[in-house]
């Protein structure tokens, strides 16, 4: 099966023990549509803003999900507007083809079956259940979507998406936002919207080239530096490079360390 | 010395008179056309190859008389003759010809031999499916035609080169196997294809190739005149390059005319200092050297770093180093000469190493960081991980490690991690 079906991301948002009442019913009302474009909106973290479209930003962090000309740039600060997560799947046979993230935005059009604003907590567990079969791109967004919806805790979920998805995209998808959380924990900043975070000072930016040097280095050799530094270099700039590298890598031992840092279950 | 297939043929044409007058064991009432007609399947023919010939009975084939000493050990391995054309059929036509020479071969399952063919008729076969048959078979077909022993094929294959009603690829073949057969000096009408506007530009590119291939240098006049006066300049450049691959004075002579003369065009003057620079040869080393600063243009002088660097030796280090160390030259200049000079033997790693102390400006000190990085030896890394640990400008400090992390050695990881604990 190439997508993955929206009756067994139901199933296994029950399976990933959801628990939450709401989720079933959204992953039948996401079927009960039928095939074409469903959406969804849900609110967002606080720290997140968007244009409508394809770009989110985190406050630290620009995230591109749809073609972008160069010229746009120079109005991103401008466009930016906090709104809630807007959804859009395309659906056939049962399956999700397509998705697409945006924050706020109003362009869908008549065709779209609307289903209106959702609890994000909901959204977060069926987005997140779509992910684990999901085909590359489907599971990428749904991770992305699932992350951004607000008064979610999504790492328990995640941490399994980043061991045994099937997509390795989802994988790393997963595995980036463990880091990133992880990252957040070890320094007690917020996983979103800290855009004026100090300059790096010389001596940072030598060691955090130092920290991508050793991430390109065979990981035997240089996973468990990495989580050395993570885990005991007194500058938080330096944990949170060594981290963002560690979740780049794909090594299991790096998944267990953002369970470890984020105290959870294996 | 190899004799050419001329003279080859001459010392044998006695020997091939006999045979005529015996007539030939494989003479049969019907044509080959008949016997393959009524053939299906896999069907080989075999006759004799002619003097020069040689294969080693799986596919591989040369003309003796155009091997080198070096190609001695092949050439004691090698068969002259027979010529075996095997051919795939199918209700009567030709569907794939495939042409071998020599007794060493694996059996064929269902292959049926047609036996013994008289040379003559093998080449006139042949040649009739290269004027008519349709590719592949057309093209495939004329090499057992010019392998043929005892036949004049070449005013032939001039002739189908020049039939512009076939098929280009047709025609190419038609004249490369003309300027190899060696029956006779072909270089005029091969020239005059090469020279004529009028026709495919992929069938002058083949004659200014053929022209190259031409034994005892008959064609370098033709391609003397092609680089140095041909209005279409690709063309030029094109003979340039084939010059360039000649052993000869004159291709020498003219290949640095063509450097120095300010009416050449660029593409025919960039090809000029290209093959010069892969010429062994002291003299022309040394004359690239001295035009250097009158080329003028940076695409040019960066074949003559190529060239030099590539070559080596002394001289080259001394004067690419020269280059690299003057700071009176633009500072592209003197980093592609940092590259060249880095990418071959000329220039050692500790004297790569010394010049980062030495030289001025962050430019040039990021050239050599990533010439470094692209040295295997691990007096590179070494070098790279002291300037990581001791330069004062933390850029470059930070552009060593960059390149220290793509390096394949252990101590690199070590010597990170050793920066991460202080």
């Amino acid at each position: 099966m190439r997508y993955p079906s929206i009756a067994a991301a139901a199933t296994l948002v029950a399976a990933l023990g959801a628990g939450r009442a709401g989720a079933q019913p959204l992953a039948q009302r996401v079927s009960g549509a039928g095939d074409g474009r469903v959406e969804l909106r849900f609110a967002s973290r606080p720290g997140v803003c968007g244009d409508g479209h394809g770009l989110i930003s985190t406050g630290d962090q620009n995230i591109l999900r749809a073609n972008w000309s160069a010229g746009d740039n120079r109005n991103w600060r401008r466009v930016c507007a906090p709104g809630p997560v807007r959804v859009v799947m395309s659906t056939s046979h049962g399956d999700v083809e397509r998705l697409r993230v945006s924050i706020g935005g109003t362009d869908s059009d008549a065709t779209v079956h609307d289903l209106g604003i959702v609890s994000a907590p909901d959204a977060a567990e069926y987005l997140l259940g779509l992910a684990r079969d999901a085909s590359n791109a489907v599971g990428d967004d749904a991770v992305l979507a699932a992350v951004l919806a607000d008064s979610t805790t999504p790492w328990q979920t995640l941490l399994t998406l980043a061991r045994d998805a099937r997509s390795r995209d989802t994988r790393q998808n997963a595995a980036f936002w463990l880091g990133r959380a992880a990252a957040a924990s070890v320094n007690g900043t917020r996983l979103f919207g800290d855009s004026d975070a100090p300059a790096e000072t010389s001596d940072e930016e030598v060691r955090g080239q130092a920290i991508f040097a050793l991430s390109q280095q065979p990981h035997n050799e240089s996973v468990p530096v990495l989580i050395q530094v993570a885990r005991t270099n007194s500058d938080p700039v330096l944990r949170g490079k060594a981290l963002f590298w560690l979740s780049q890598s794909g090594d299991d031992r790096a998944i267990d360390l953002f369970g470890q840092i984020l105290h959870l279950q294996r | 010395m190899a004799l050419t297939n001329r003279a080859a043929r001459a010392a044998c044409g006695a020997a091939a008179a006999i045979a005529a007058v015996l007539g030939a064991p494989a003479a049969s009432a019907q044509t080959i056309a008949d016997r393959v007609h009524g053939a299906s399947g896999d069907v080989e023919v075999h006759f004799a190859a002619r003097p020069g010939v040689c294969g080693n009975g799986e596919g591989s084939m040369t003309f003796r008389s155009r091997s080198s000493a070096e190609d001695d050990a092949y050439w004691s391995h090698c068969e002259p003759g027979p010529v075996r054309v095997r051919l795939t059929v199918s209700n009567g036509a030709v569907q794939a010809i495939h042409t071998l020479v020599g007794t060493r071969h694996h059996a064929i399952t269902g292959l049926t031999d047609l036996g013994a063919v008289g040379d003559r008729d093998a080449a006139t076969y042949f040649l009739s499916l290269g004027r008519t048959a349709q590719l592949p078979v057309a093209r495939e077909a004329l090499e057992p035609v010019a392998l043929a022993d005892s036949v004049t094929v070449a005013p032939d294959l001039l002739s189908l080169a020049d039939d512009r009603a076939r098929p280009v690829e047709v025609r190419k073949s038609a004249l490369f196997w003309a300027g190899q057969v060696d029956e006779s000096d072909v270089s005029k009408p091969v020239g005059r294809i090469a020279g004529d506007s009028s026709e495919d530009r992929r069938m002058r590119e083949q004659a200014v190739f053929v022209l190259s291939q031409l034994p005892d240098g008959e064609g370098v006049p033709a391609l003397l005149d092609i680089a140095k006066t041909n209005r279409d300049s690709w063309l030029a450049a094109k003979a340039t390059f084939w010059l360039g691959q000649i052993d000869d004075p004159r291709a020498s002579a003219t290949l640095r005319q063509l450097v120095t003369d300010s009416n050449v065009s660029s593409d025919v003057k960039g090809q000029a200092v290209f093959v010069l620079g892969q010429h062994d040869s002291p003299d022309d080393q040394a004359f690239l050297r001295r035009e250097f600063d009158a080329l003028g243009t940076k695409t040019l002088q960066d074949k003559v770093l190529m060239g030099v660097a590539q070559h080596g030796g002394p001289d080259a280090r001394t004067w690419l180093m020269g280059i690299v160390a003057d700071s009176a030259r633009p500072v592209e200049v003197r980093k592609q000469a940092l590259f060249w000079a880095g990418q071959g033997d000329a220039v050692s790693t500790s004297d790569l190493a010394g010049l980062y102390d030495h030289l001025q400006g962050d430019a040039m000190r990021r050239q050599v960081i990533f010439v470094l990085s692209q040295r295997d030896d691990s007096s590179a890394t070494d070098a790279l991980m002291h300037i990581a640990t001791t330069d004062p400008d933390h850029e470059l400090r930070k552009q060593a490690m960059f390149w220290l992390g793509q390096k394949n050695d252990p101590r690199v990881a070590k010597f990170l991690a050793g920066i991460l604990e202080h």
